[in-house]
């Protein structure tokens, strides 16, 4: 019975897969007109993605943090784990953690910074979580008054990516997890990352990527096409949501292709680092200054 | 490399007499030349790249003495004592923390691209004195100046004396002896090299005896 089971769940979900394949290669047409962007596979006007992903969000705010278990089948906790490691926060620095909403990767900056402080009279710098959602930001105060971080440690502030509420040339290294590909026009993210950064300031993001194994490839679509948006109906009660979460991944740009786009930004020493061939990509890009013409 | 990531390791190394070769050293750099403190990031593979950096000087610099002085008619084992004893004076100001540069050197990660990079600095000493076997001693003198410059490495950093005096000394009679034993190789590799060709030869006309029917 659970042999039937588990084919019918395989069919269905290469029939979903074909099918929005077939989507994607159509909404293709319709993208070339300046006014559209992708949700997910469909074509929809710019002024509304944000609309759409805020709802998205909104609707998975409370259930965020246990789909990400689900989805990665808890493979996140790792990727998040290196990426903060890599950053190296200290006490000191002043980070911005955009698109932060739940605080996953906020709380192990936190928790970096005490350590690097350790009870010395450093001056301790507050991380500052920006999101534009208000309910993602909600859970997020909420699990930090729940591990008892104060507000001199995180701070969460409503904003916009393509629009920070900061000043310019103040932060040390701006974090972005999973979140660019939620970005209406990521090149304006971008920008705004490249004016709020201090010169050697660092762009630190955290995305999935295209897979570079052809073979881990297609289990992984089979499994994003057909496993998630079920899980998402079991533990979220959104089928579609996780529809639109697997989608906009294949729709954002490939590594090479977004390391490109924080060059034009004006980052330089850029580089992206692969995890289990592609399926995340960490990325990395600093604020030189207008030296742009490399020895 | 970015002008602004050259300037911080040269700014790294004014402070690693004081440091040693360790993140406080990146930090302080940062610090004075007014970069944020995520710059500490420009080092991607972390404090081996301030090593690697110090070693592309200090290596180039001795490598242009080795050139400059084997024009003087100097034998080739004196230019390659003079460009190592060069070389250590180069890295003079970190010789007391020079065990935190040869640690980071010898990290699996880093090893490969320390090897490679001490081989093209014999290479170098080597070019200068005229080398130009092909053969299979064309490795066997690189590997034996790789050894001893490792070892004159490992005693330089317990050396005290002034000026380095006793690692000078170490140098020269390692050189010495190498040269000797080069030497004595190659009388021996030319020796071996005319039995062979006398032997294959007998044996090649006595094959043709045996063709012939005596």
């Amino acid at each position: 019975m659970l042999s039937s089971l588990s084919s019918c769940v395989f069919h269905l979900g290469k029939q979903r897969w074909r099918q929005y394949r077939k989507i994607s290669s159509l909404s293709c047409l319709l993208q070339s007109f300046n006014e559209y962007t992708h949700f997910g596979y469909r074509s929809v006007p710019k002024e509304a993605k944000t609309s759409l992903v805020g709802s998205v969000f909104s609707d998975v705010a409370s259930k965020y943090d246990l789909m990400n278990d689900w989805m990665s089948l808890g493979l996140h906790r790792i990727w998040k784990d290196l990426f903060v490691m890599s950053l190296a926060p200290t006490a000191d620095m002043r980070i911005l953690d955009v698109a932060g909403g739940t605080g996953d990767v906020a709380f192990r900056i936190v928790e970096s910074k005490r350590k690097d402080s350790g009870g010395s009279a450093k001056q301790v710098e507050p991380v500052v979580v920006v999101d534009i959602n208000e309910d993602m930001l909600r859970v997020g105060k909420e699990r930090a008054k729940e591990r008892g971080y104060r507000e001199s440690e995180i701070m969460f502030v409503h904003g916009n990516a393509e629009k920070l509420p900061a000043a310019s040339e103040t932060v040390d290294a701006y974090v972005i997890s999973f979140g660019m590909r939620n970005v209406t026009e990521p090149e304006l993210a971008l920008q705004e990352a490249y004016r709020v950064l201090r010169v050697g300031g660092r762009f630190h993001m955290l995305e999935f990527a295209q897979v570079q194994n052809d073979v881990l490839g297609y289990l992984y679509d089979m499994y994003s096409f057909s496993v998630i948006p079920w899980i998402g109906q079991l533990v979220a009660n959104n089928r579609d949501a996780y529809q639109y979460l697997v989608e906009s991944i294949r729709k954002f740009p490939s590594q090479e292709e977004f390391s490109k786009m924080m060059k034009n930004a004006g980052f330089q020493q850029v580089s992206y680092r692969n995890y289990h061939q592609g399926i995340v990509a960490q990325y990395s890009g600093f604020k030189l200054g207008q030296d742009r013409n490399p020895l | 490399m970015h002008p602004k990531k050259l300037e911080l390791l040269q700014k790294s190394l004014e402070y690693v007499p004081s440091c040693g070769f360790t993140v406080d050293a990146v930090r302080k750099a940062v610090e004075s030349l007014g970069l944020s403190k995520a710059a500490t990031g420009l080092l991607e593979r972390g404090l081996v790249e301030l090593v690697e950096f110090h070693h592309s000087v200090a290596d180039k610099e001795a490598a242009d003495y080795a050139h400059q002085i084997a024009d003087n008619d100097l034998e080739r084992k004196d230019v390659i004592i003079a460009a190592l004893q060069r070389r250590f004076q180069c890295s003079e100001d970190f010789q007391s923390h020079w065990s935190q540069a040869m640690a980071l050197e010898h990290l699996p990660q880093n090893w490969p691209a320390a090897t490679r990079r001490l081989f093209y600095f014999i290479g170098e000493i080597l070019h200068a004195t005229k080398e130009k076997s092909t053969n299979s001693s064309w490795y066997a003198k690189r590997l034996a100046l790789a050894s001893i410059y490792r070892s004159s490495e490992l005693y330089w950093i317990s050396d005290t004396s002034q000026g380095q005096k006793m690692t000078n000394a170490f140098i020269a009679e390692w050189i010495h002896t190498w040269d000797k034993t080069d030497s004595n190789l190659s009388r021996l590799d030319a020796k071996a090299n005319e039995l062979w060709v006398s032997g294959f030869r007998t044996a090649e006309s006595l094959l043709r005896s045996f063709r012939s029917g005596f």
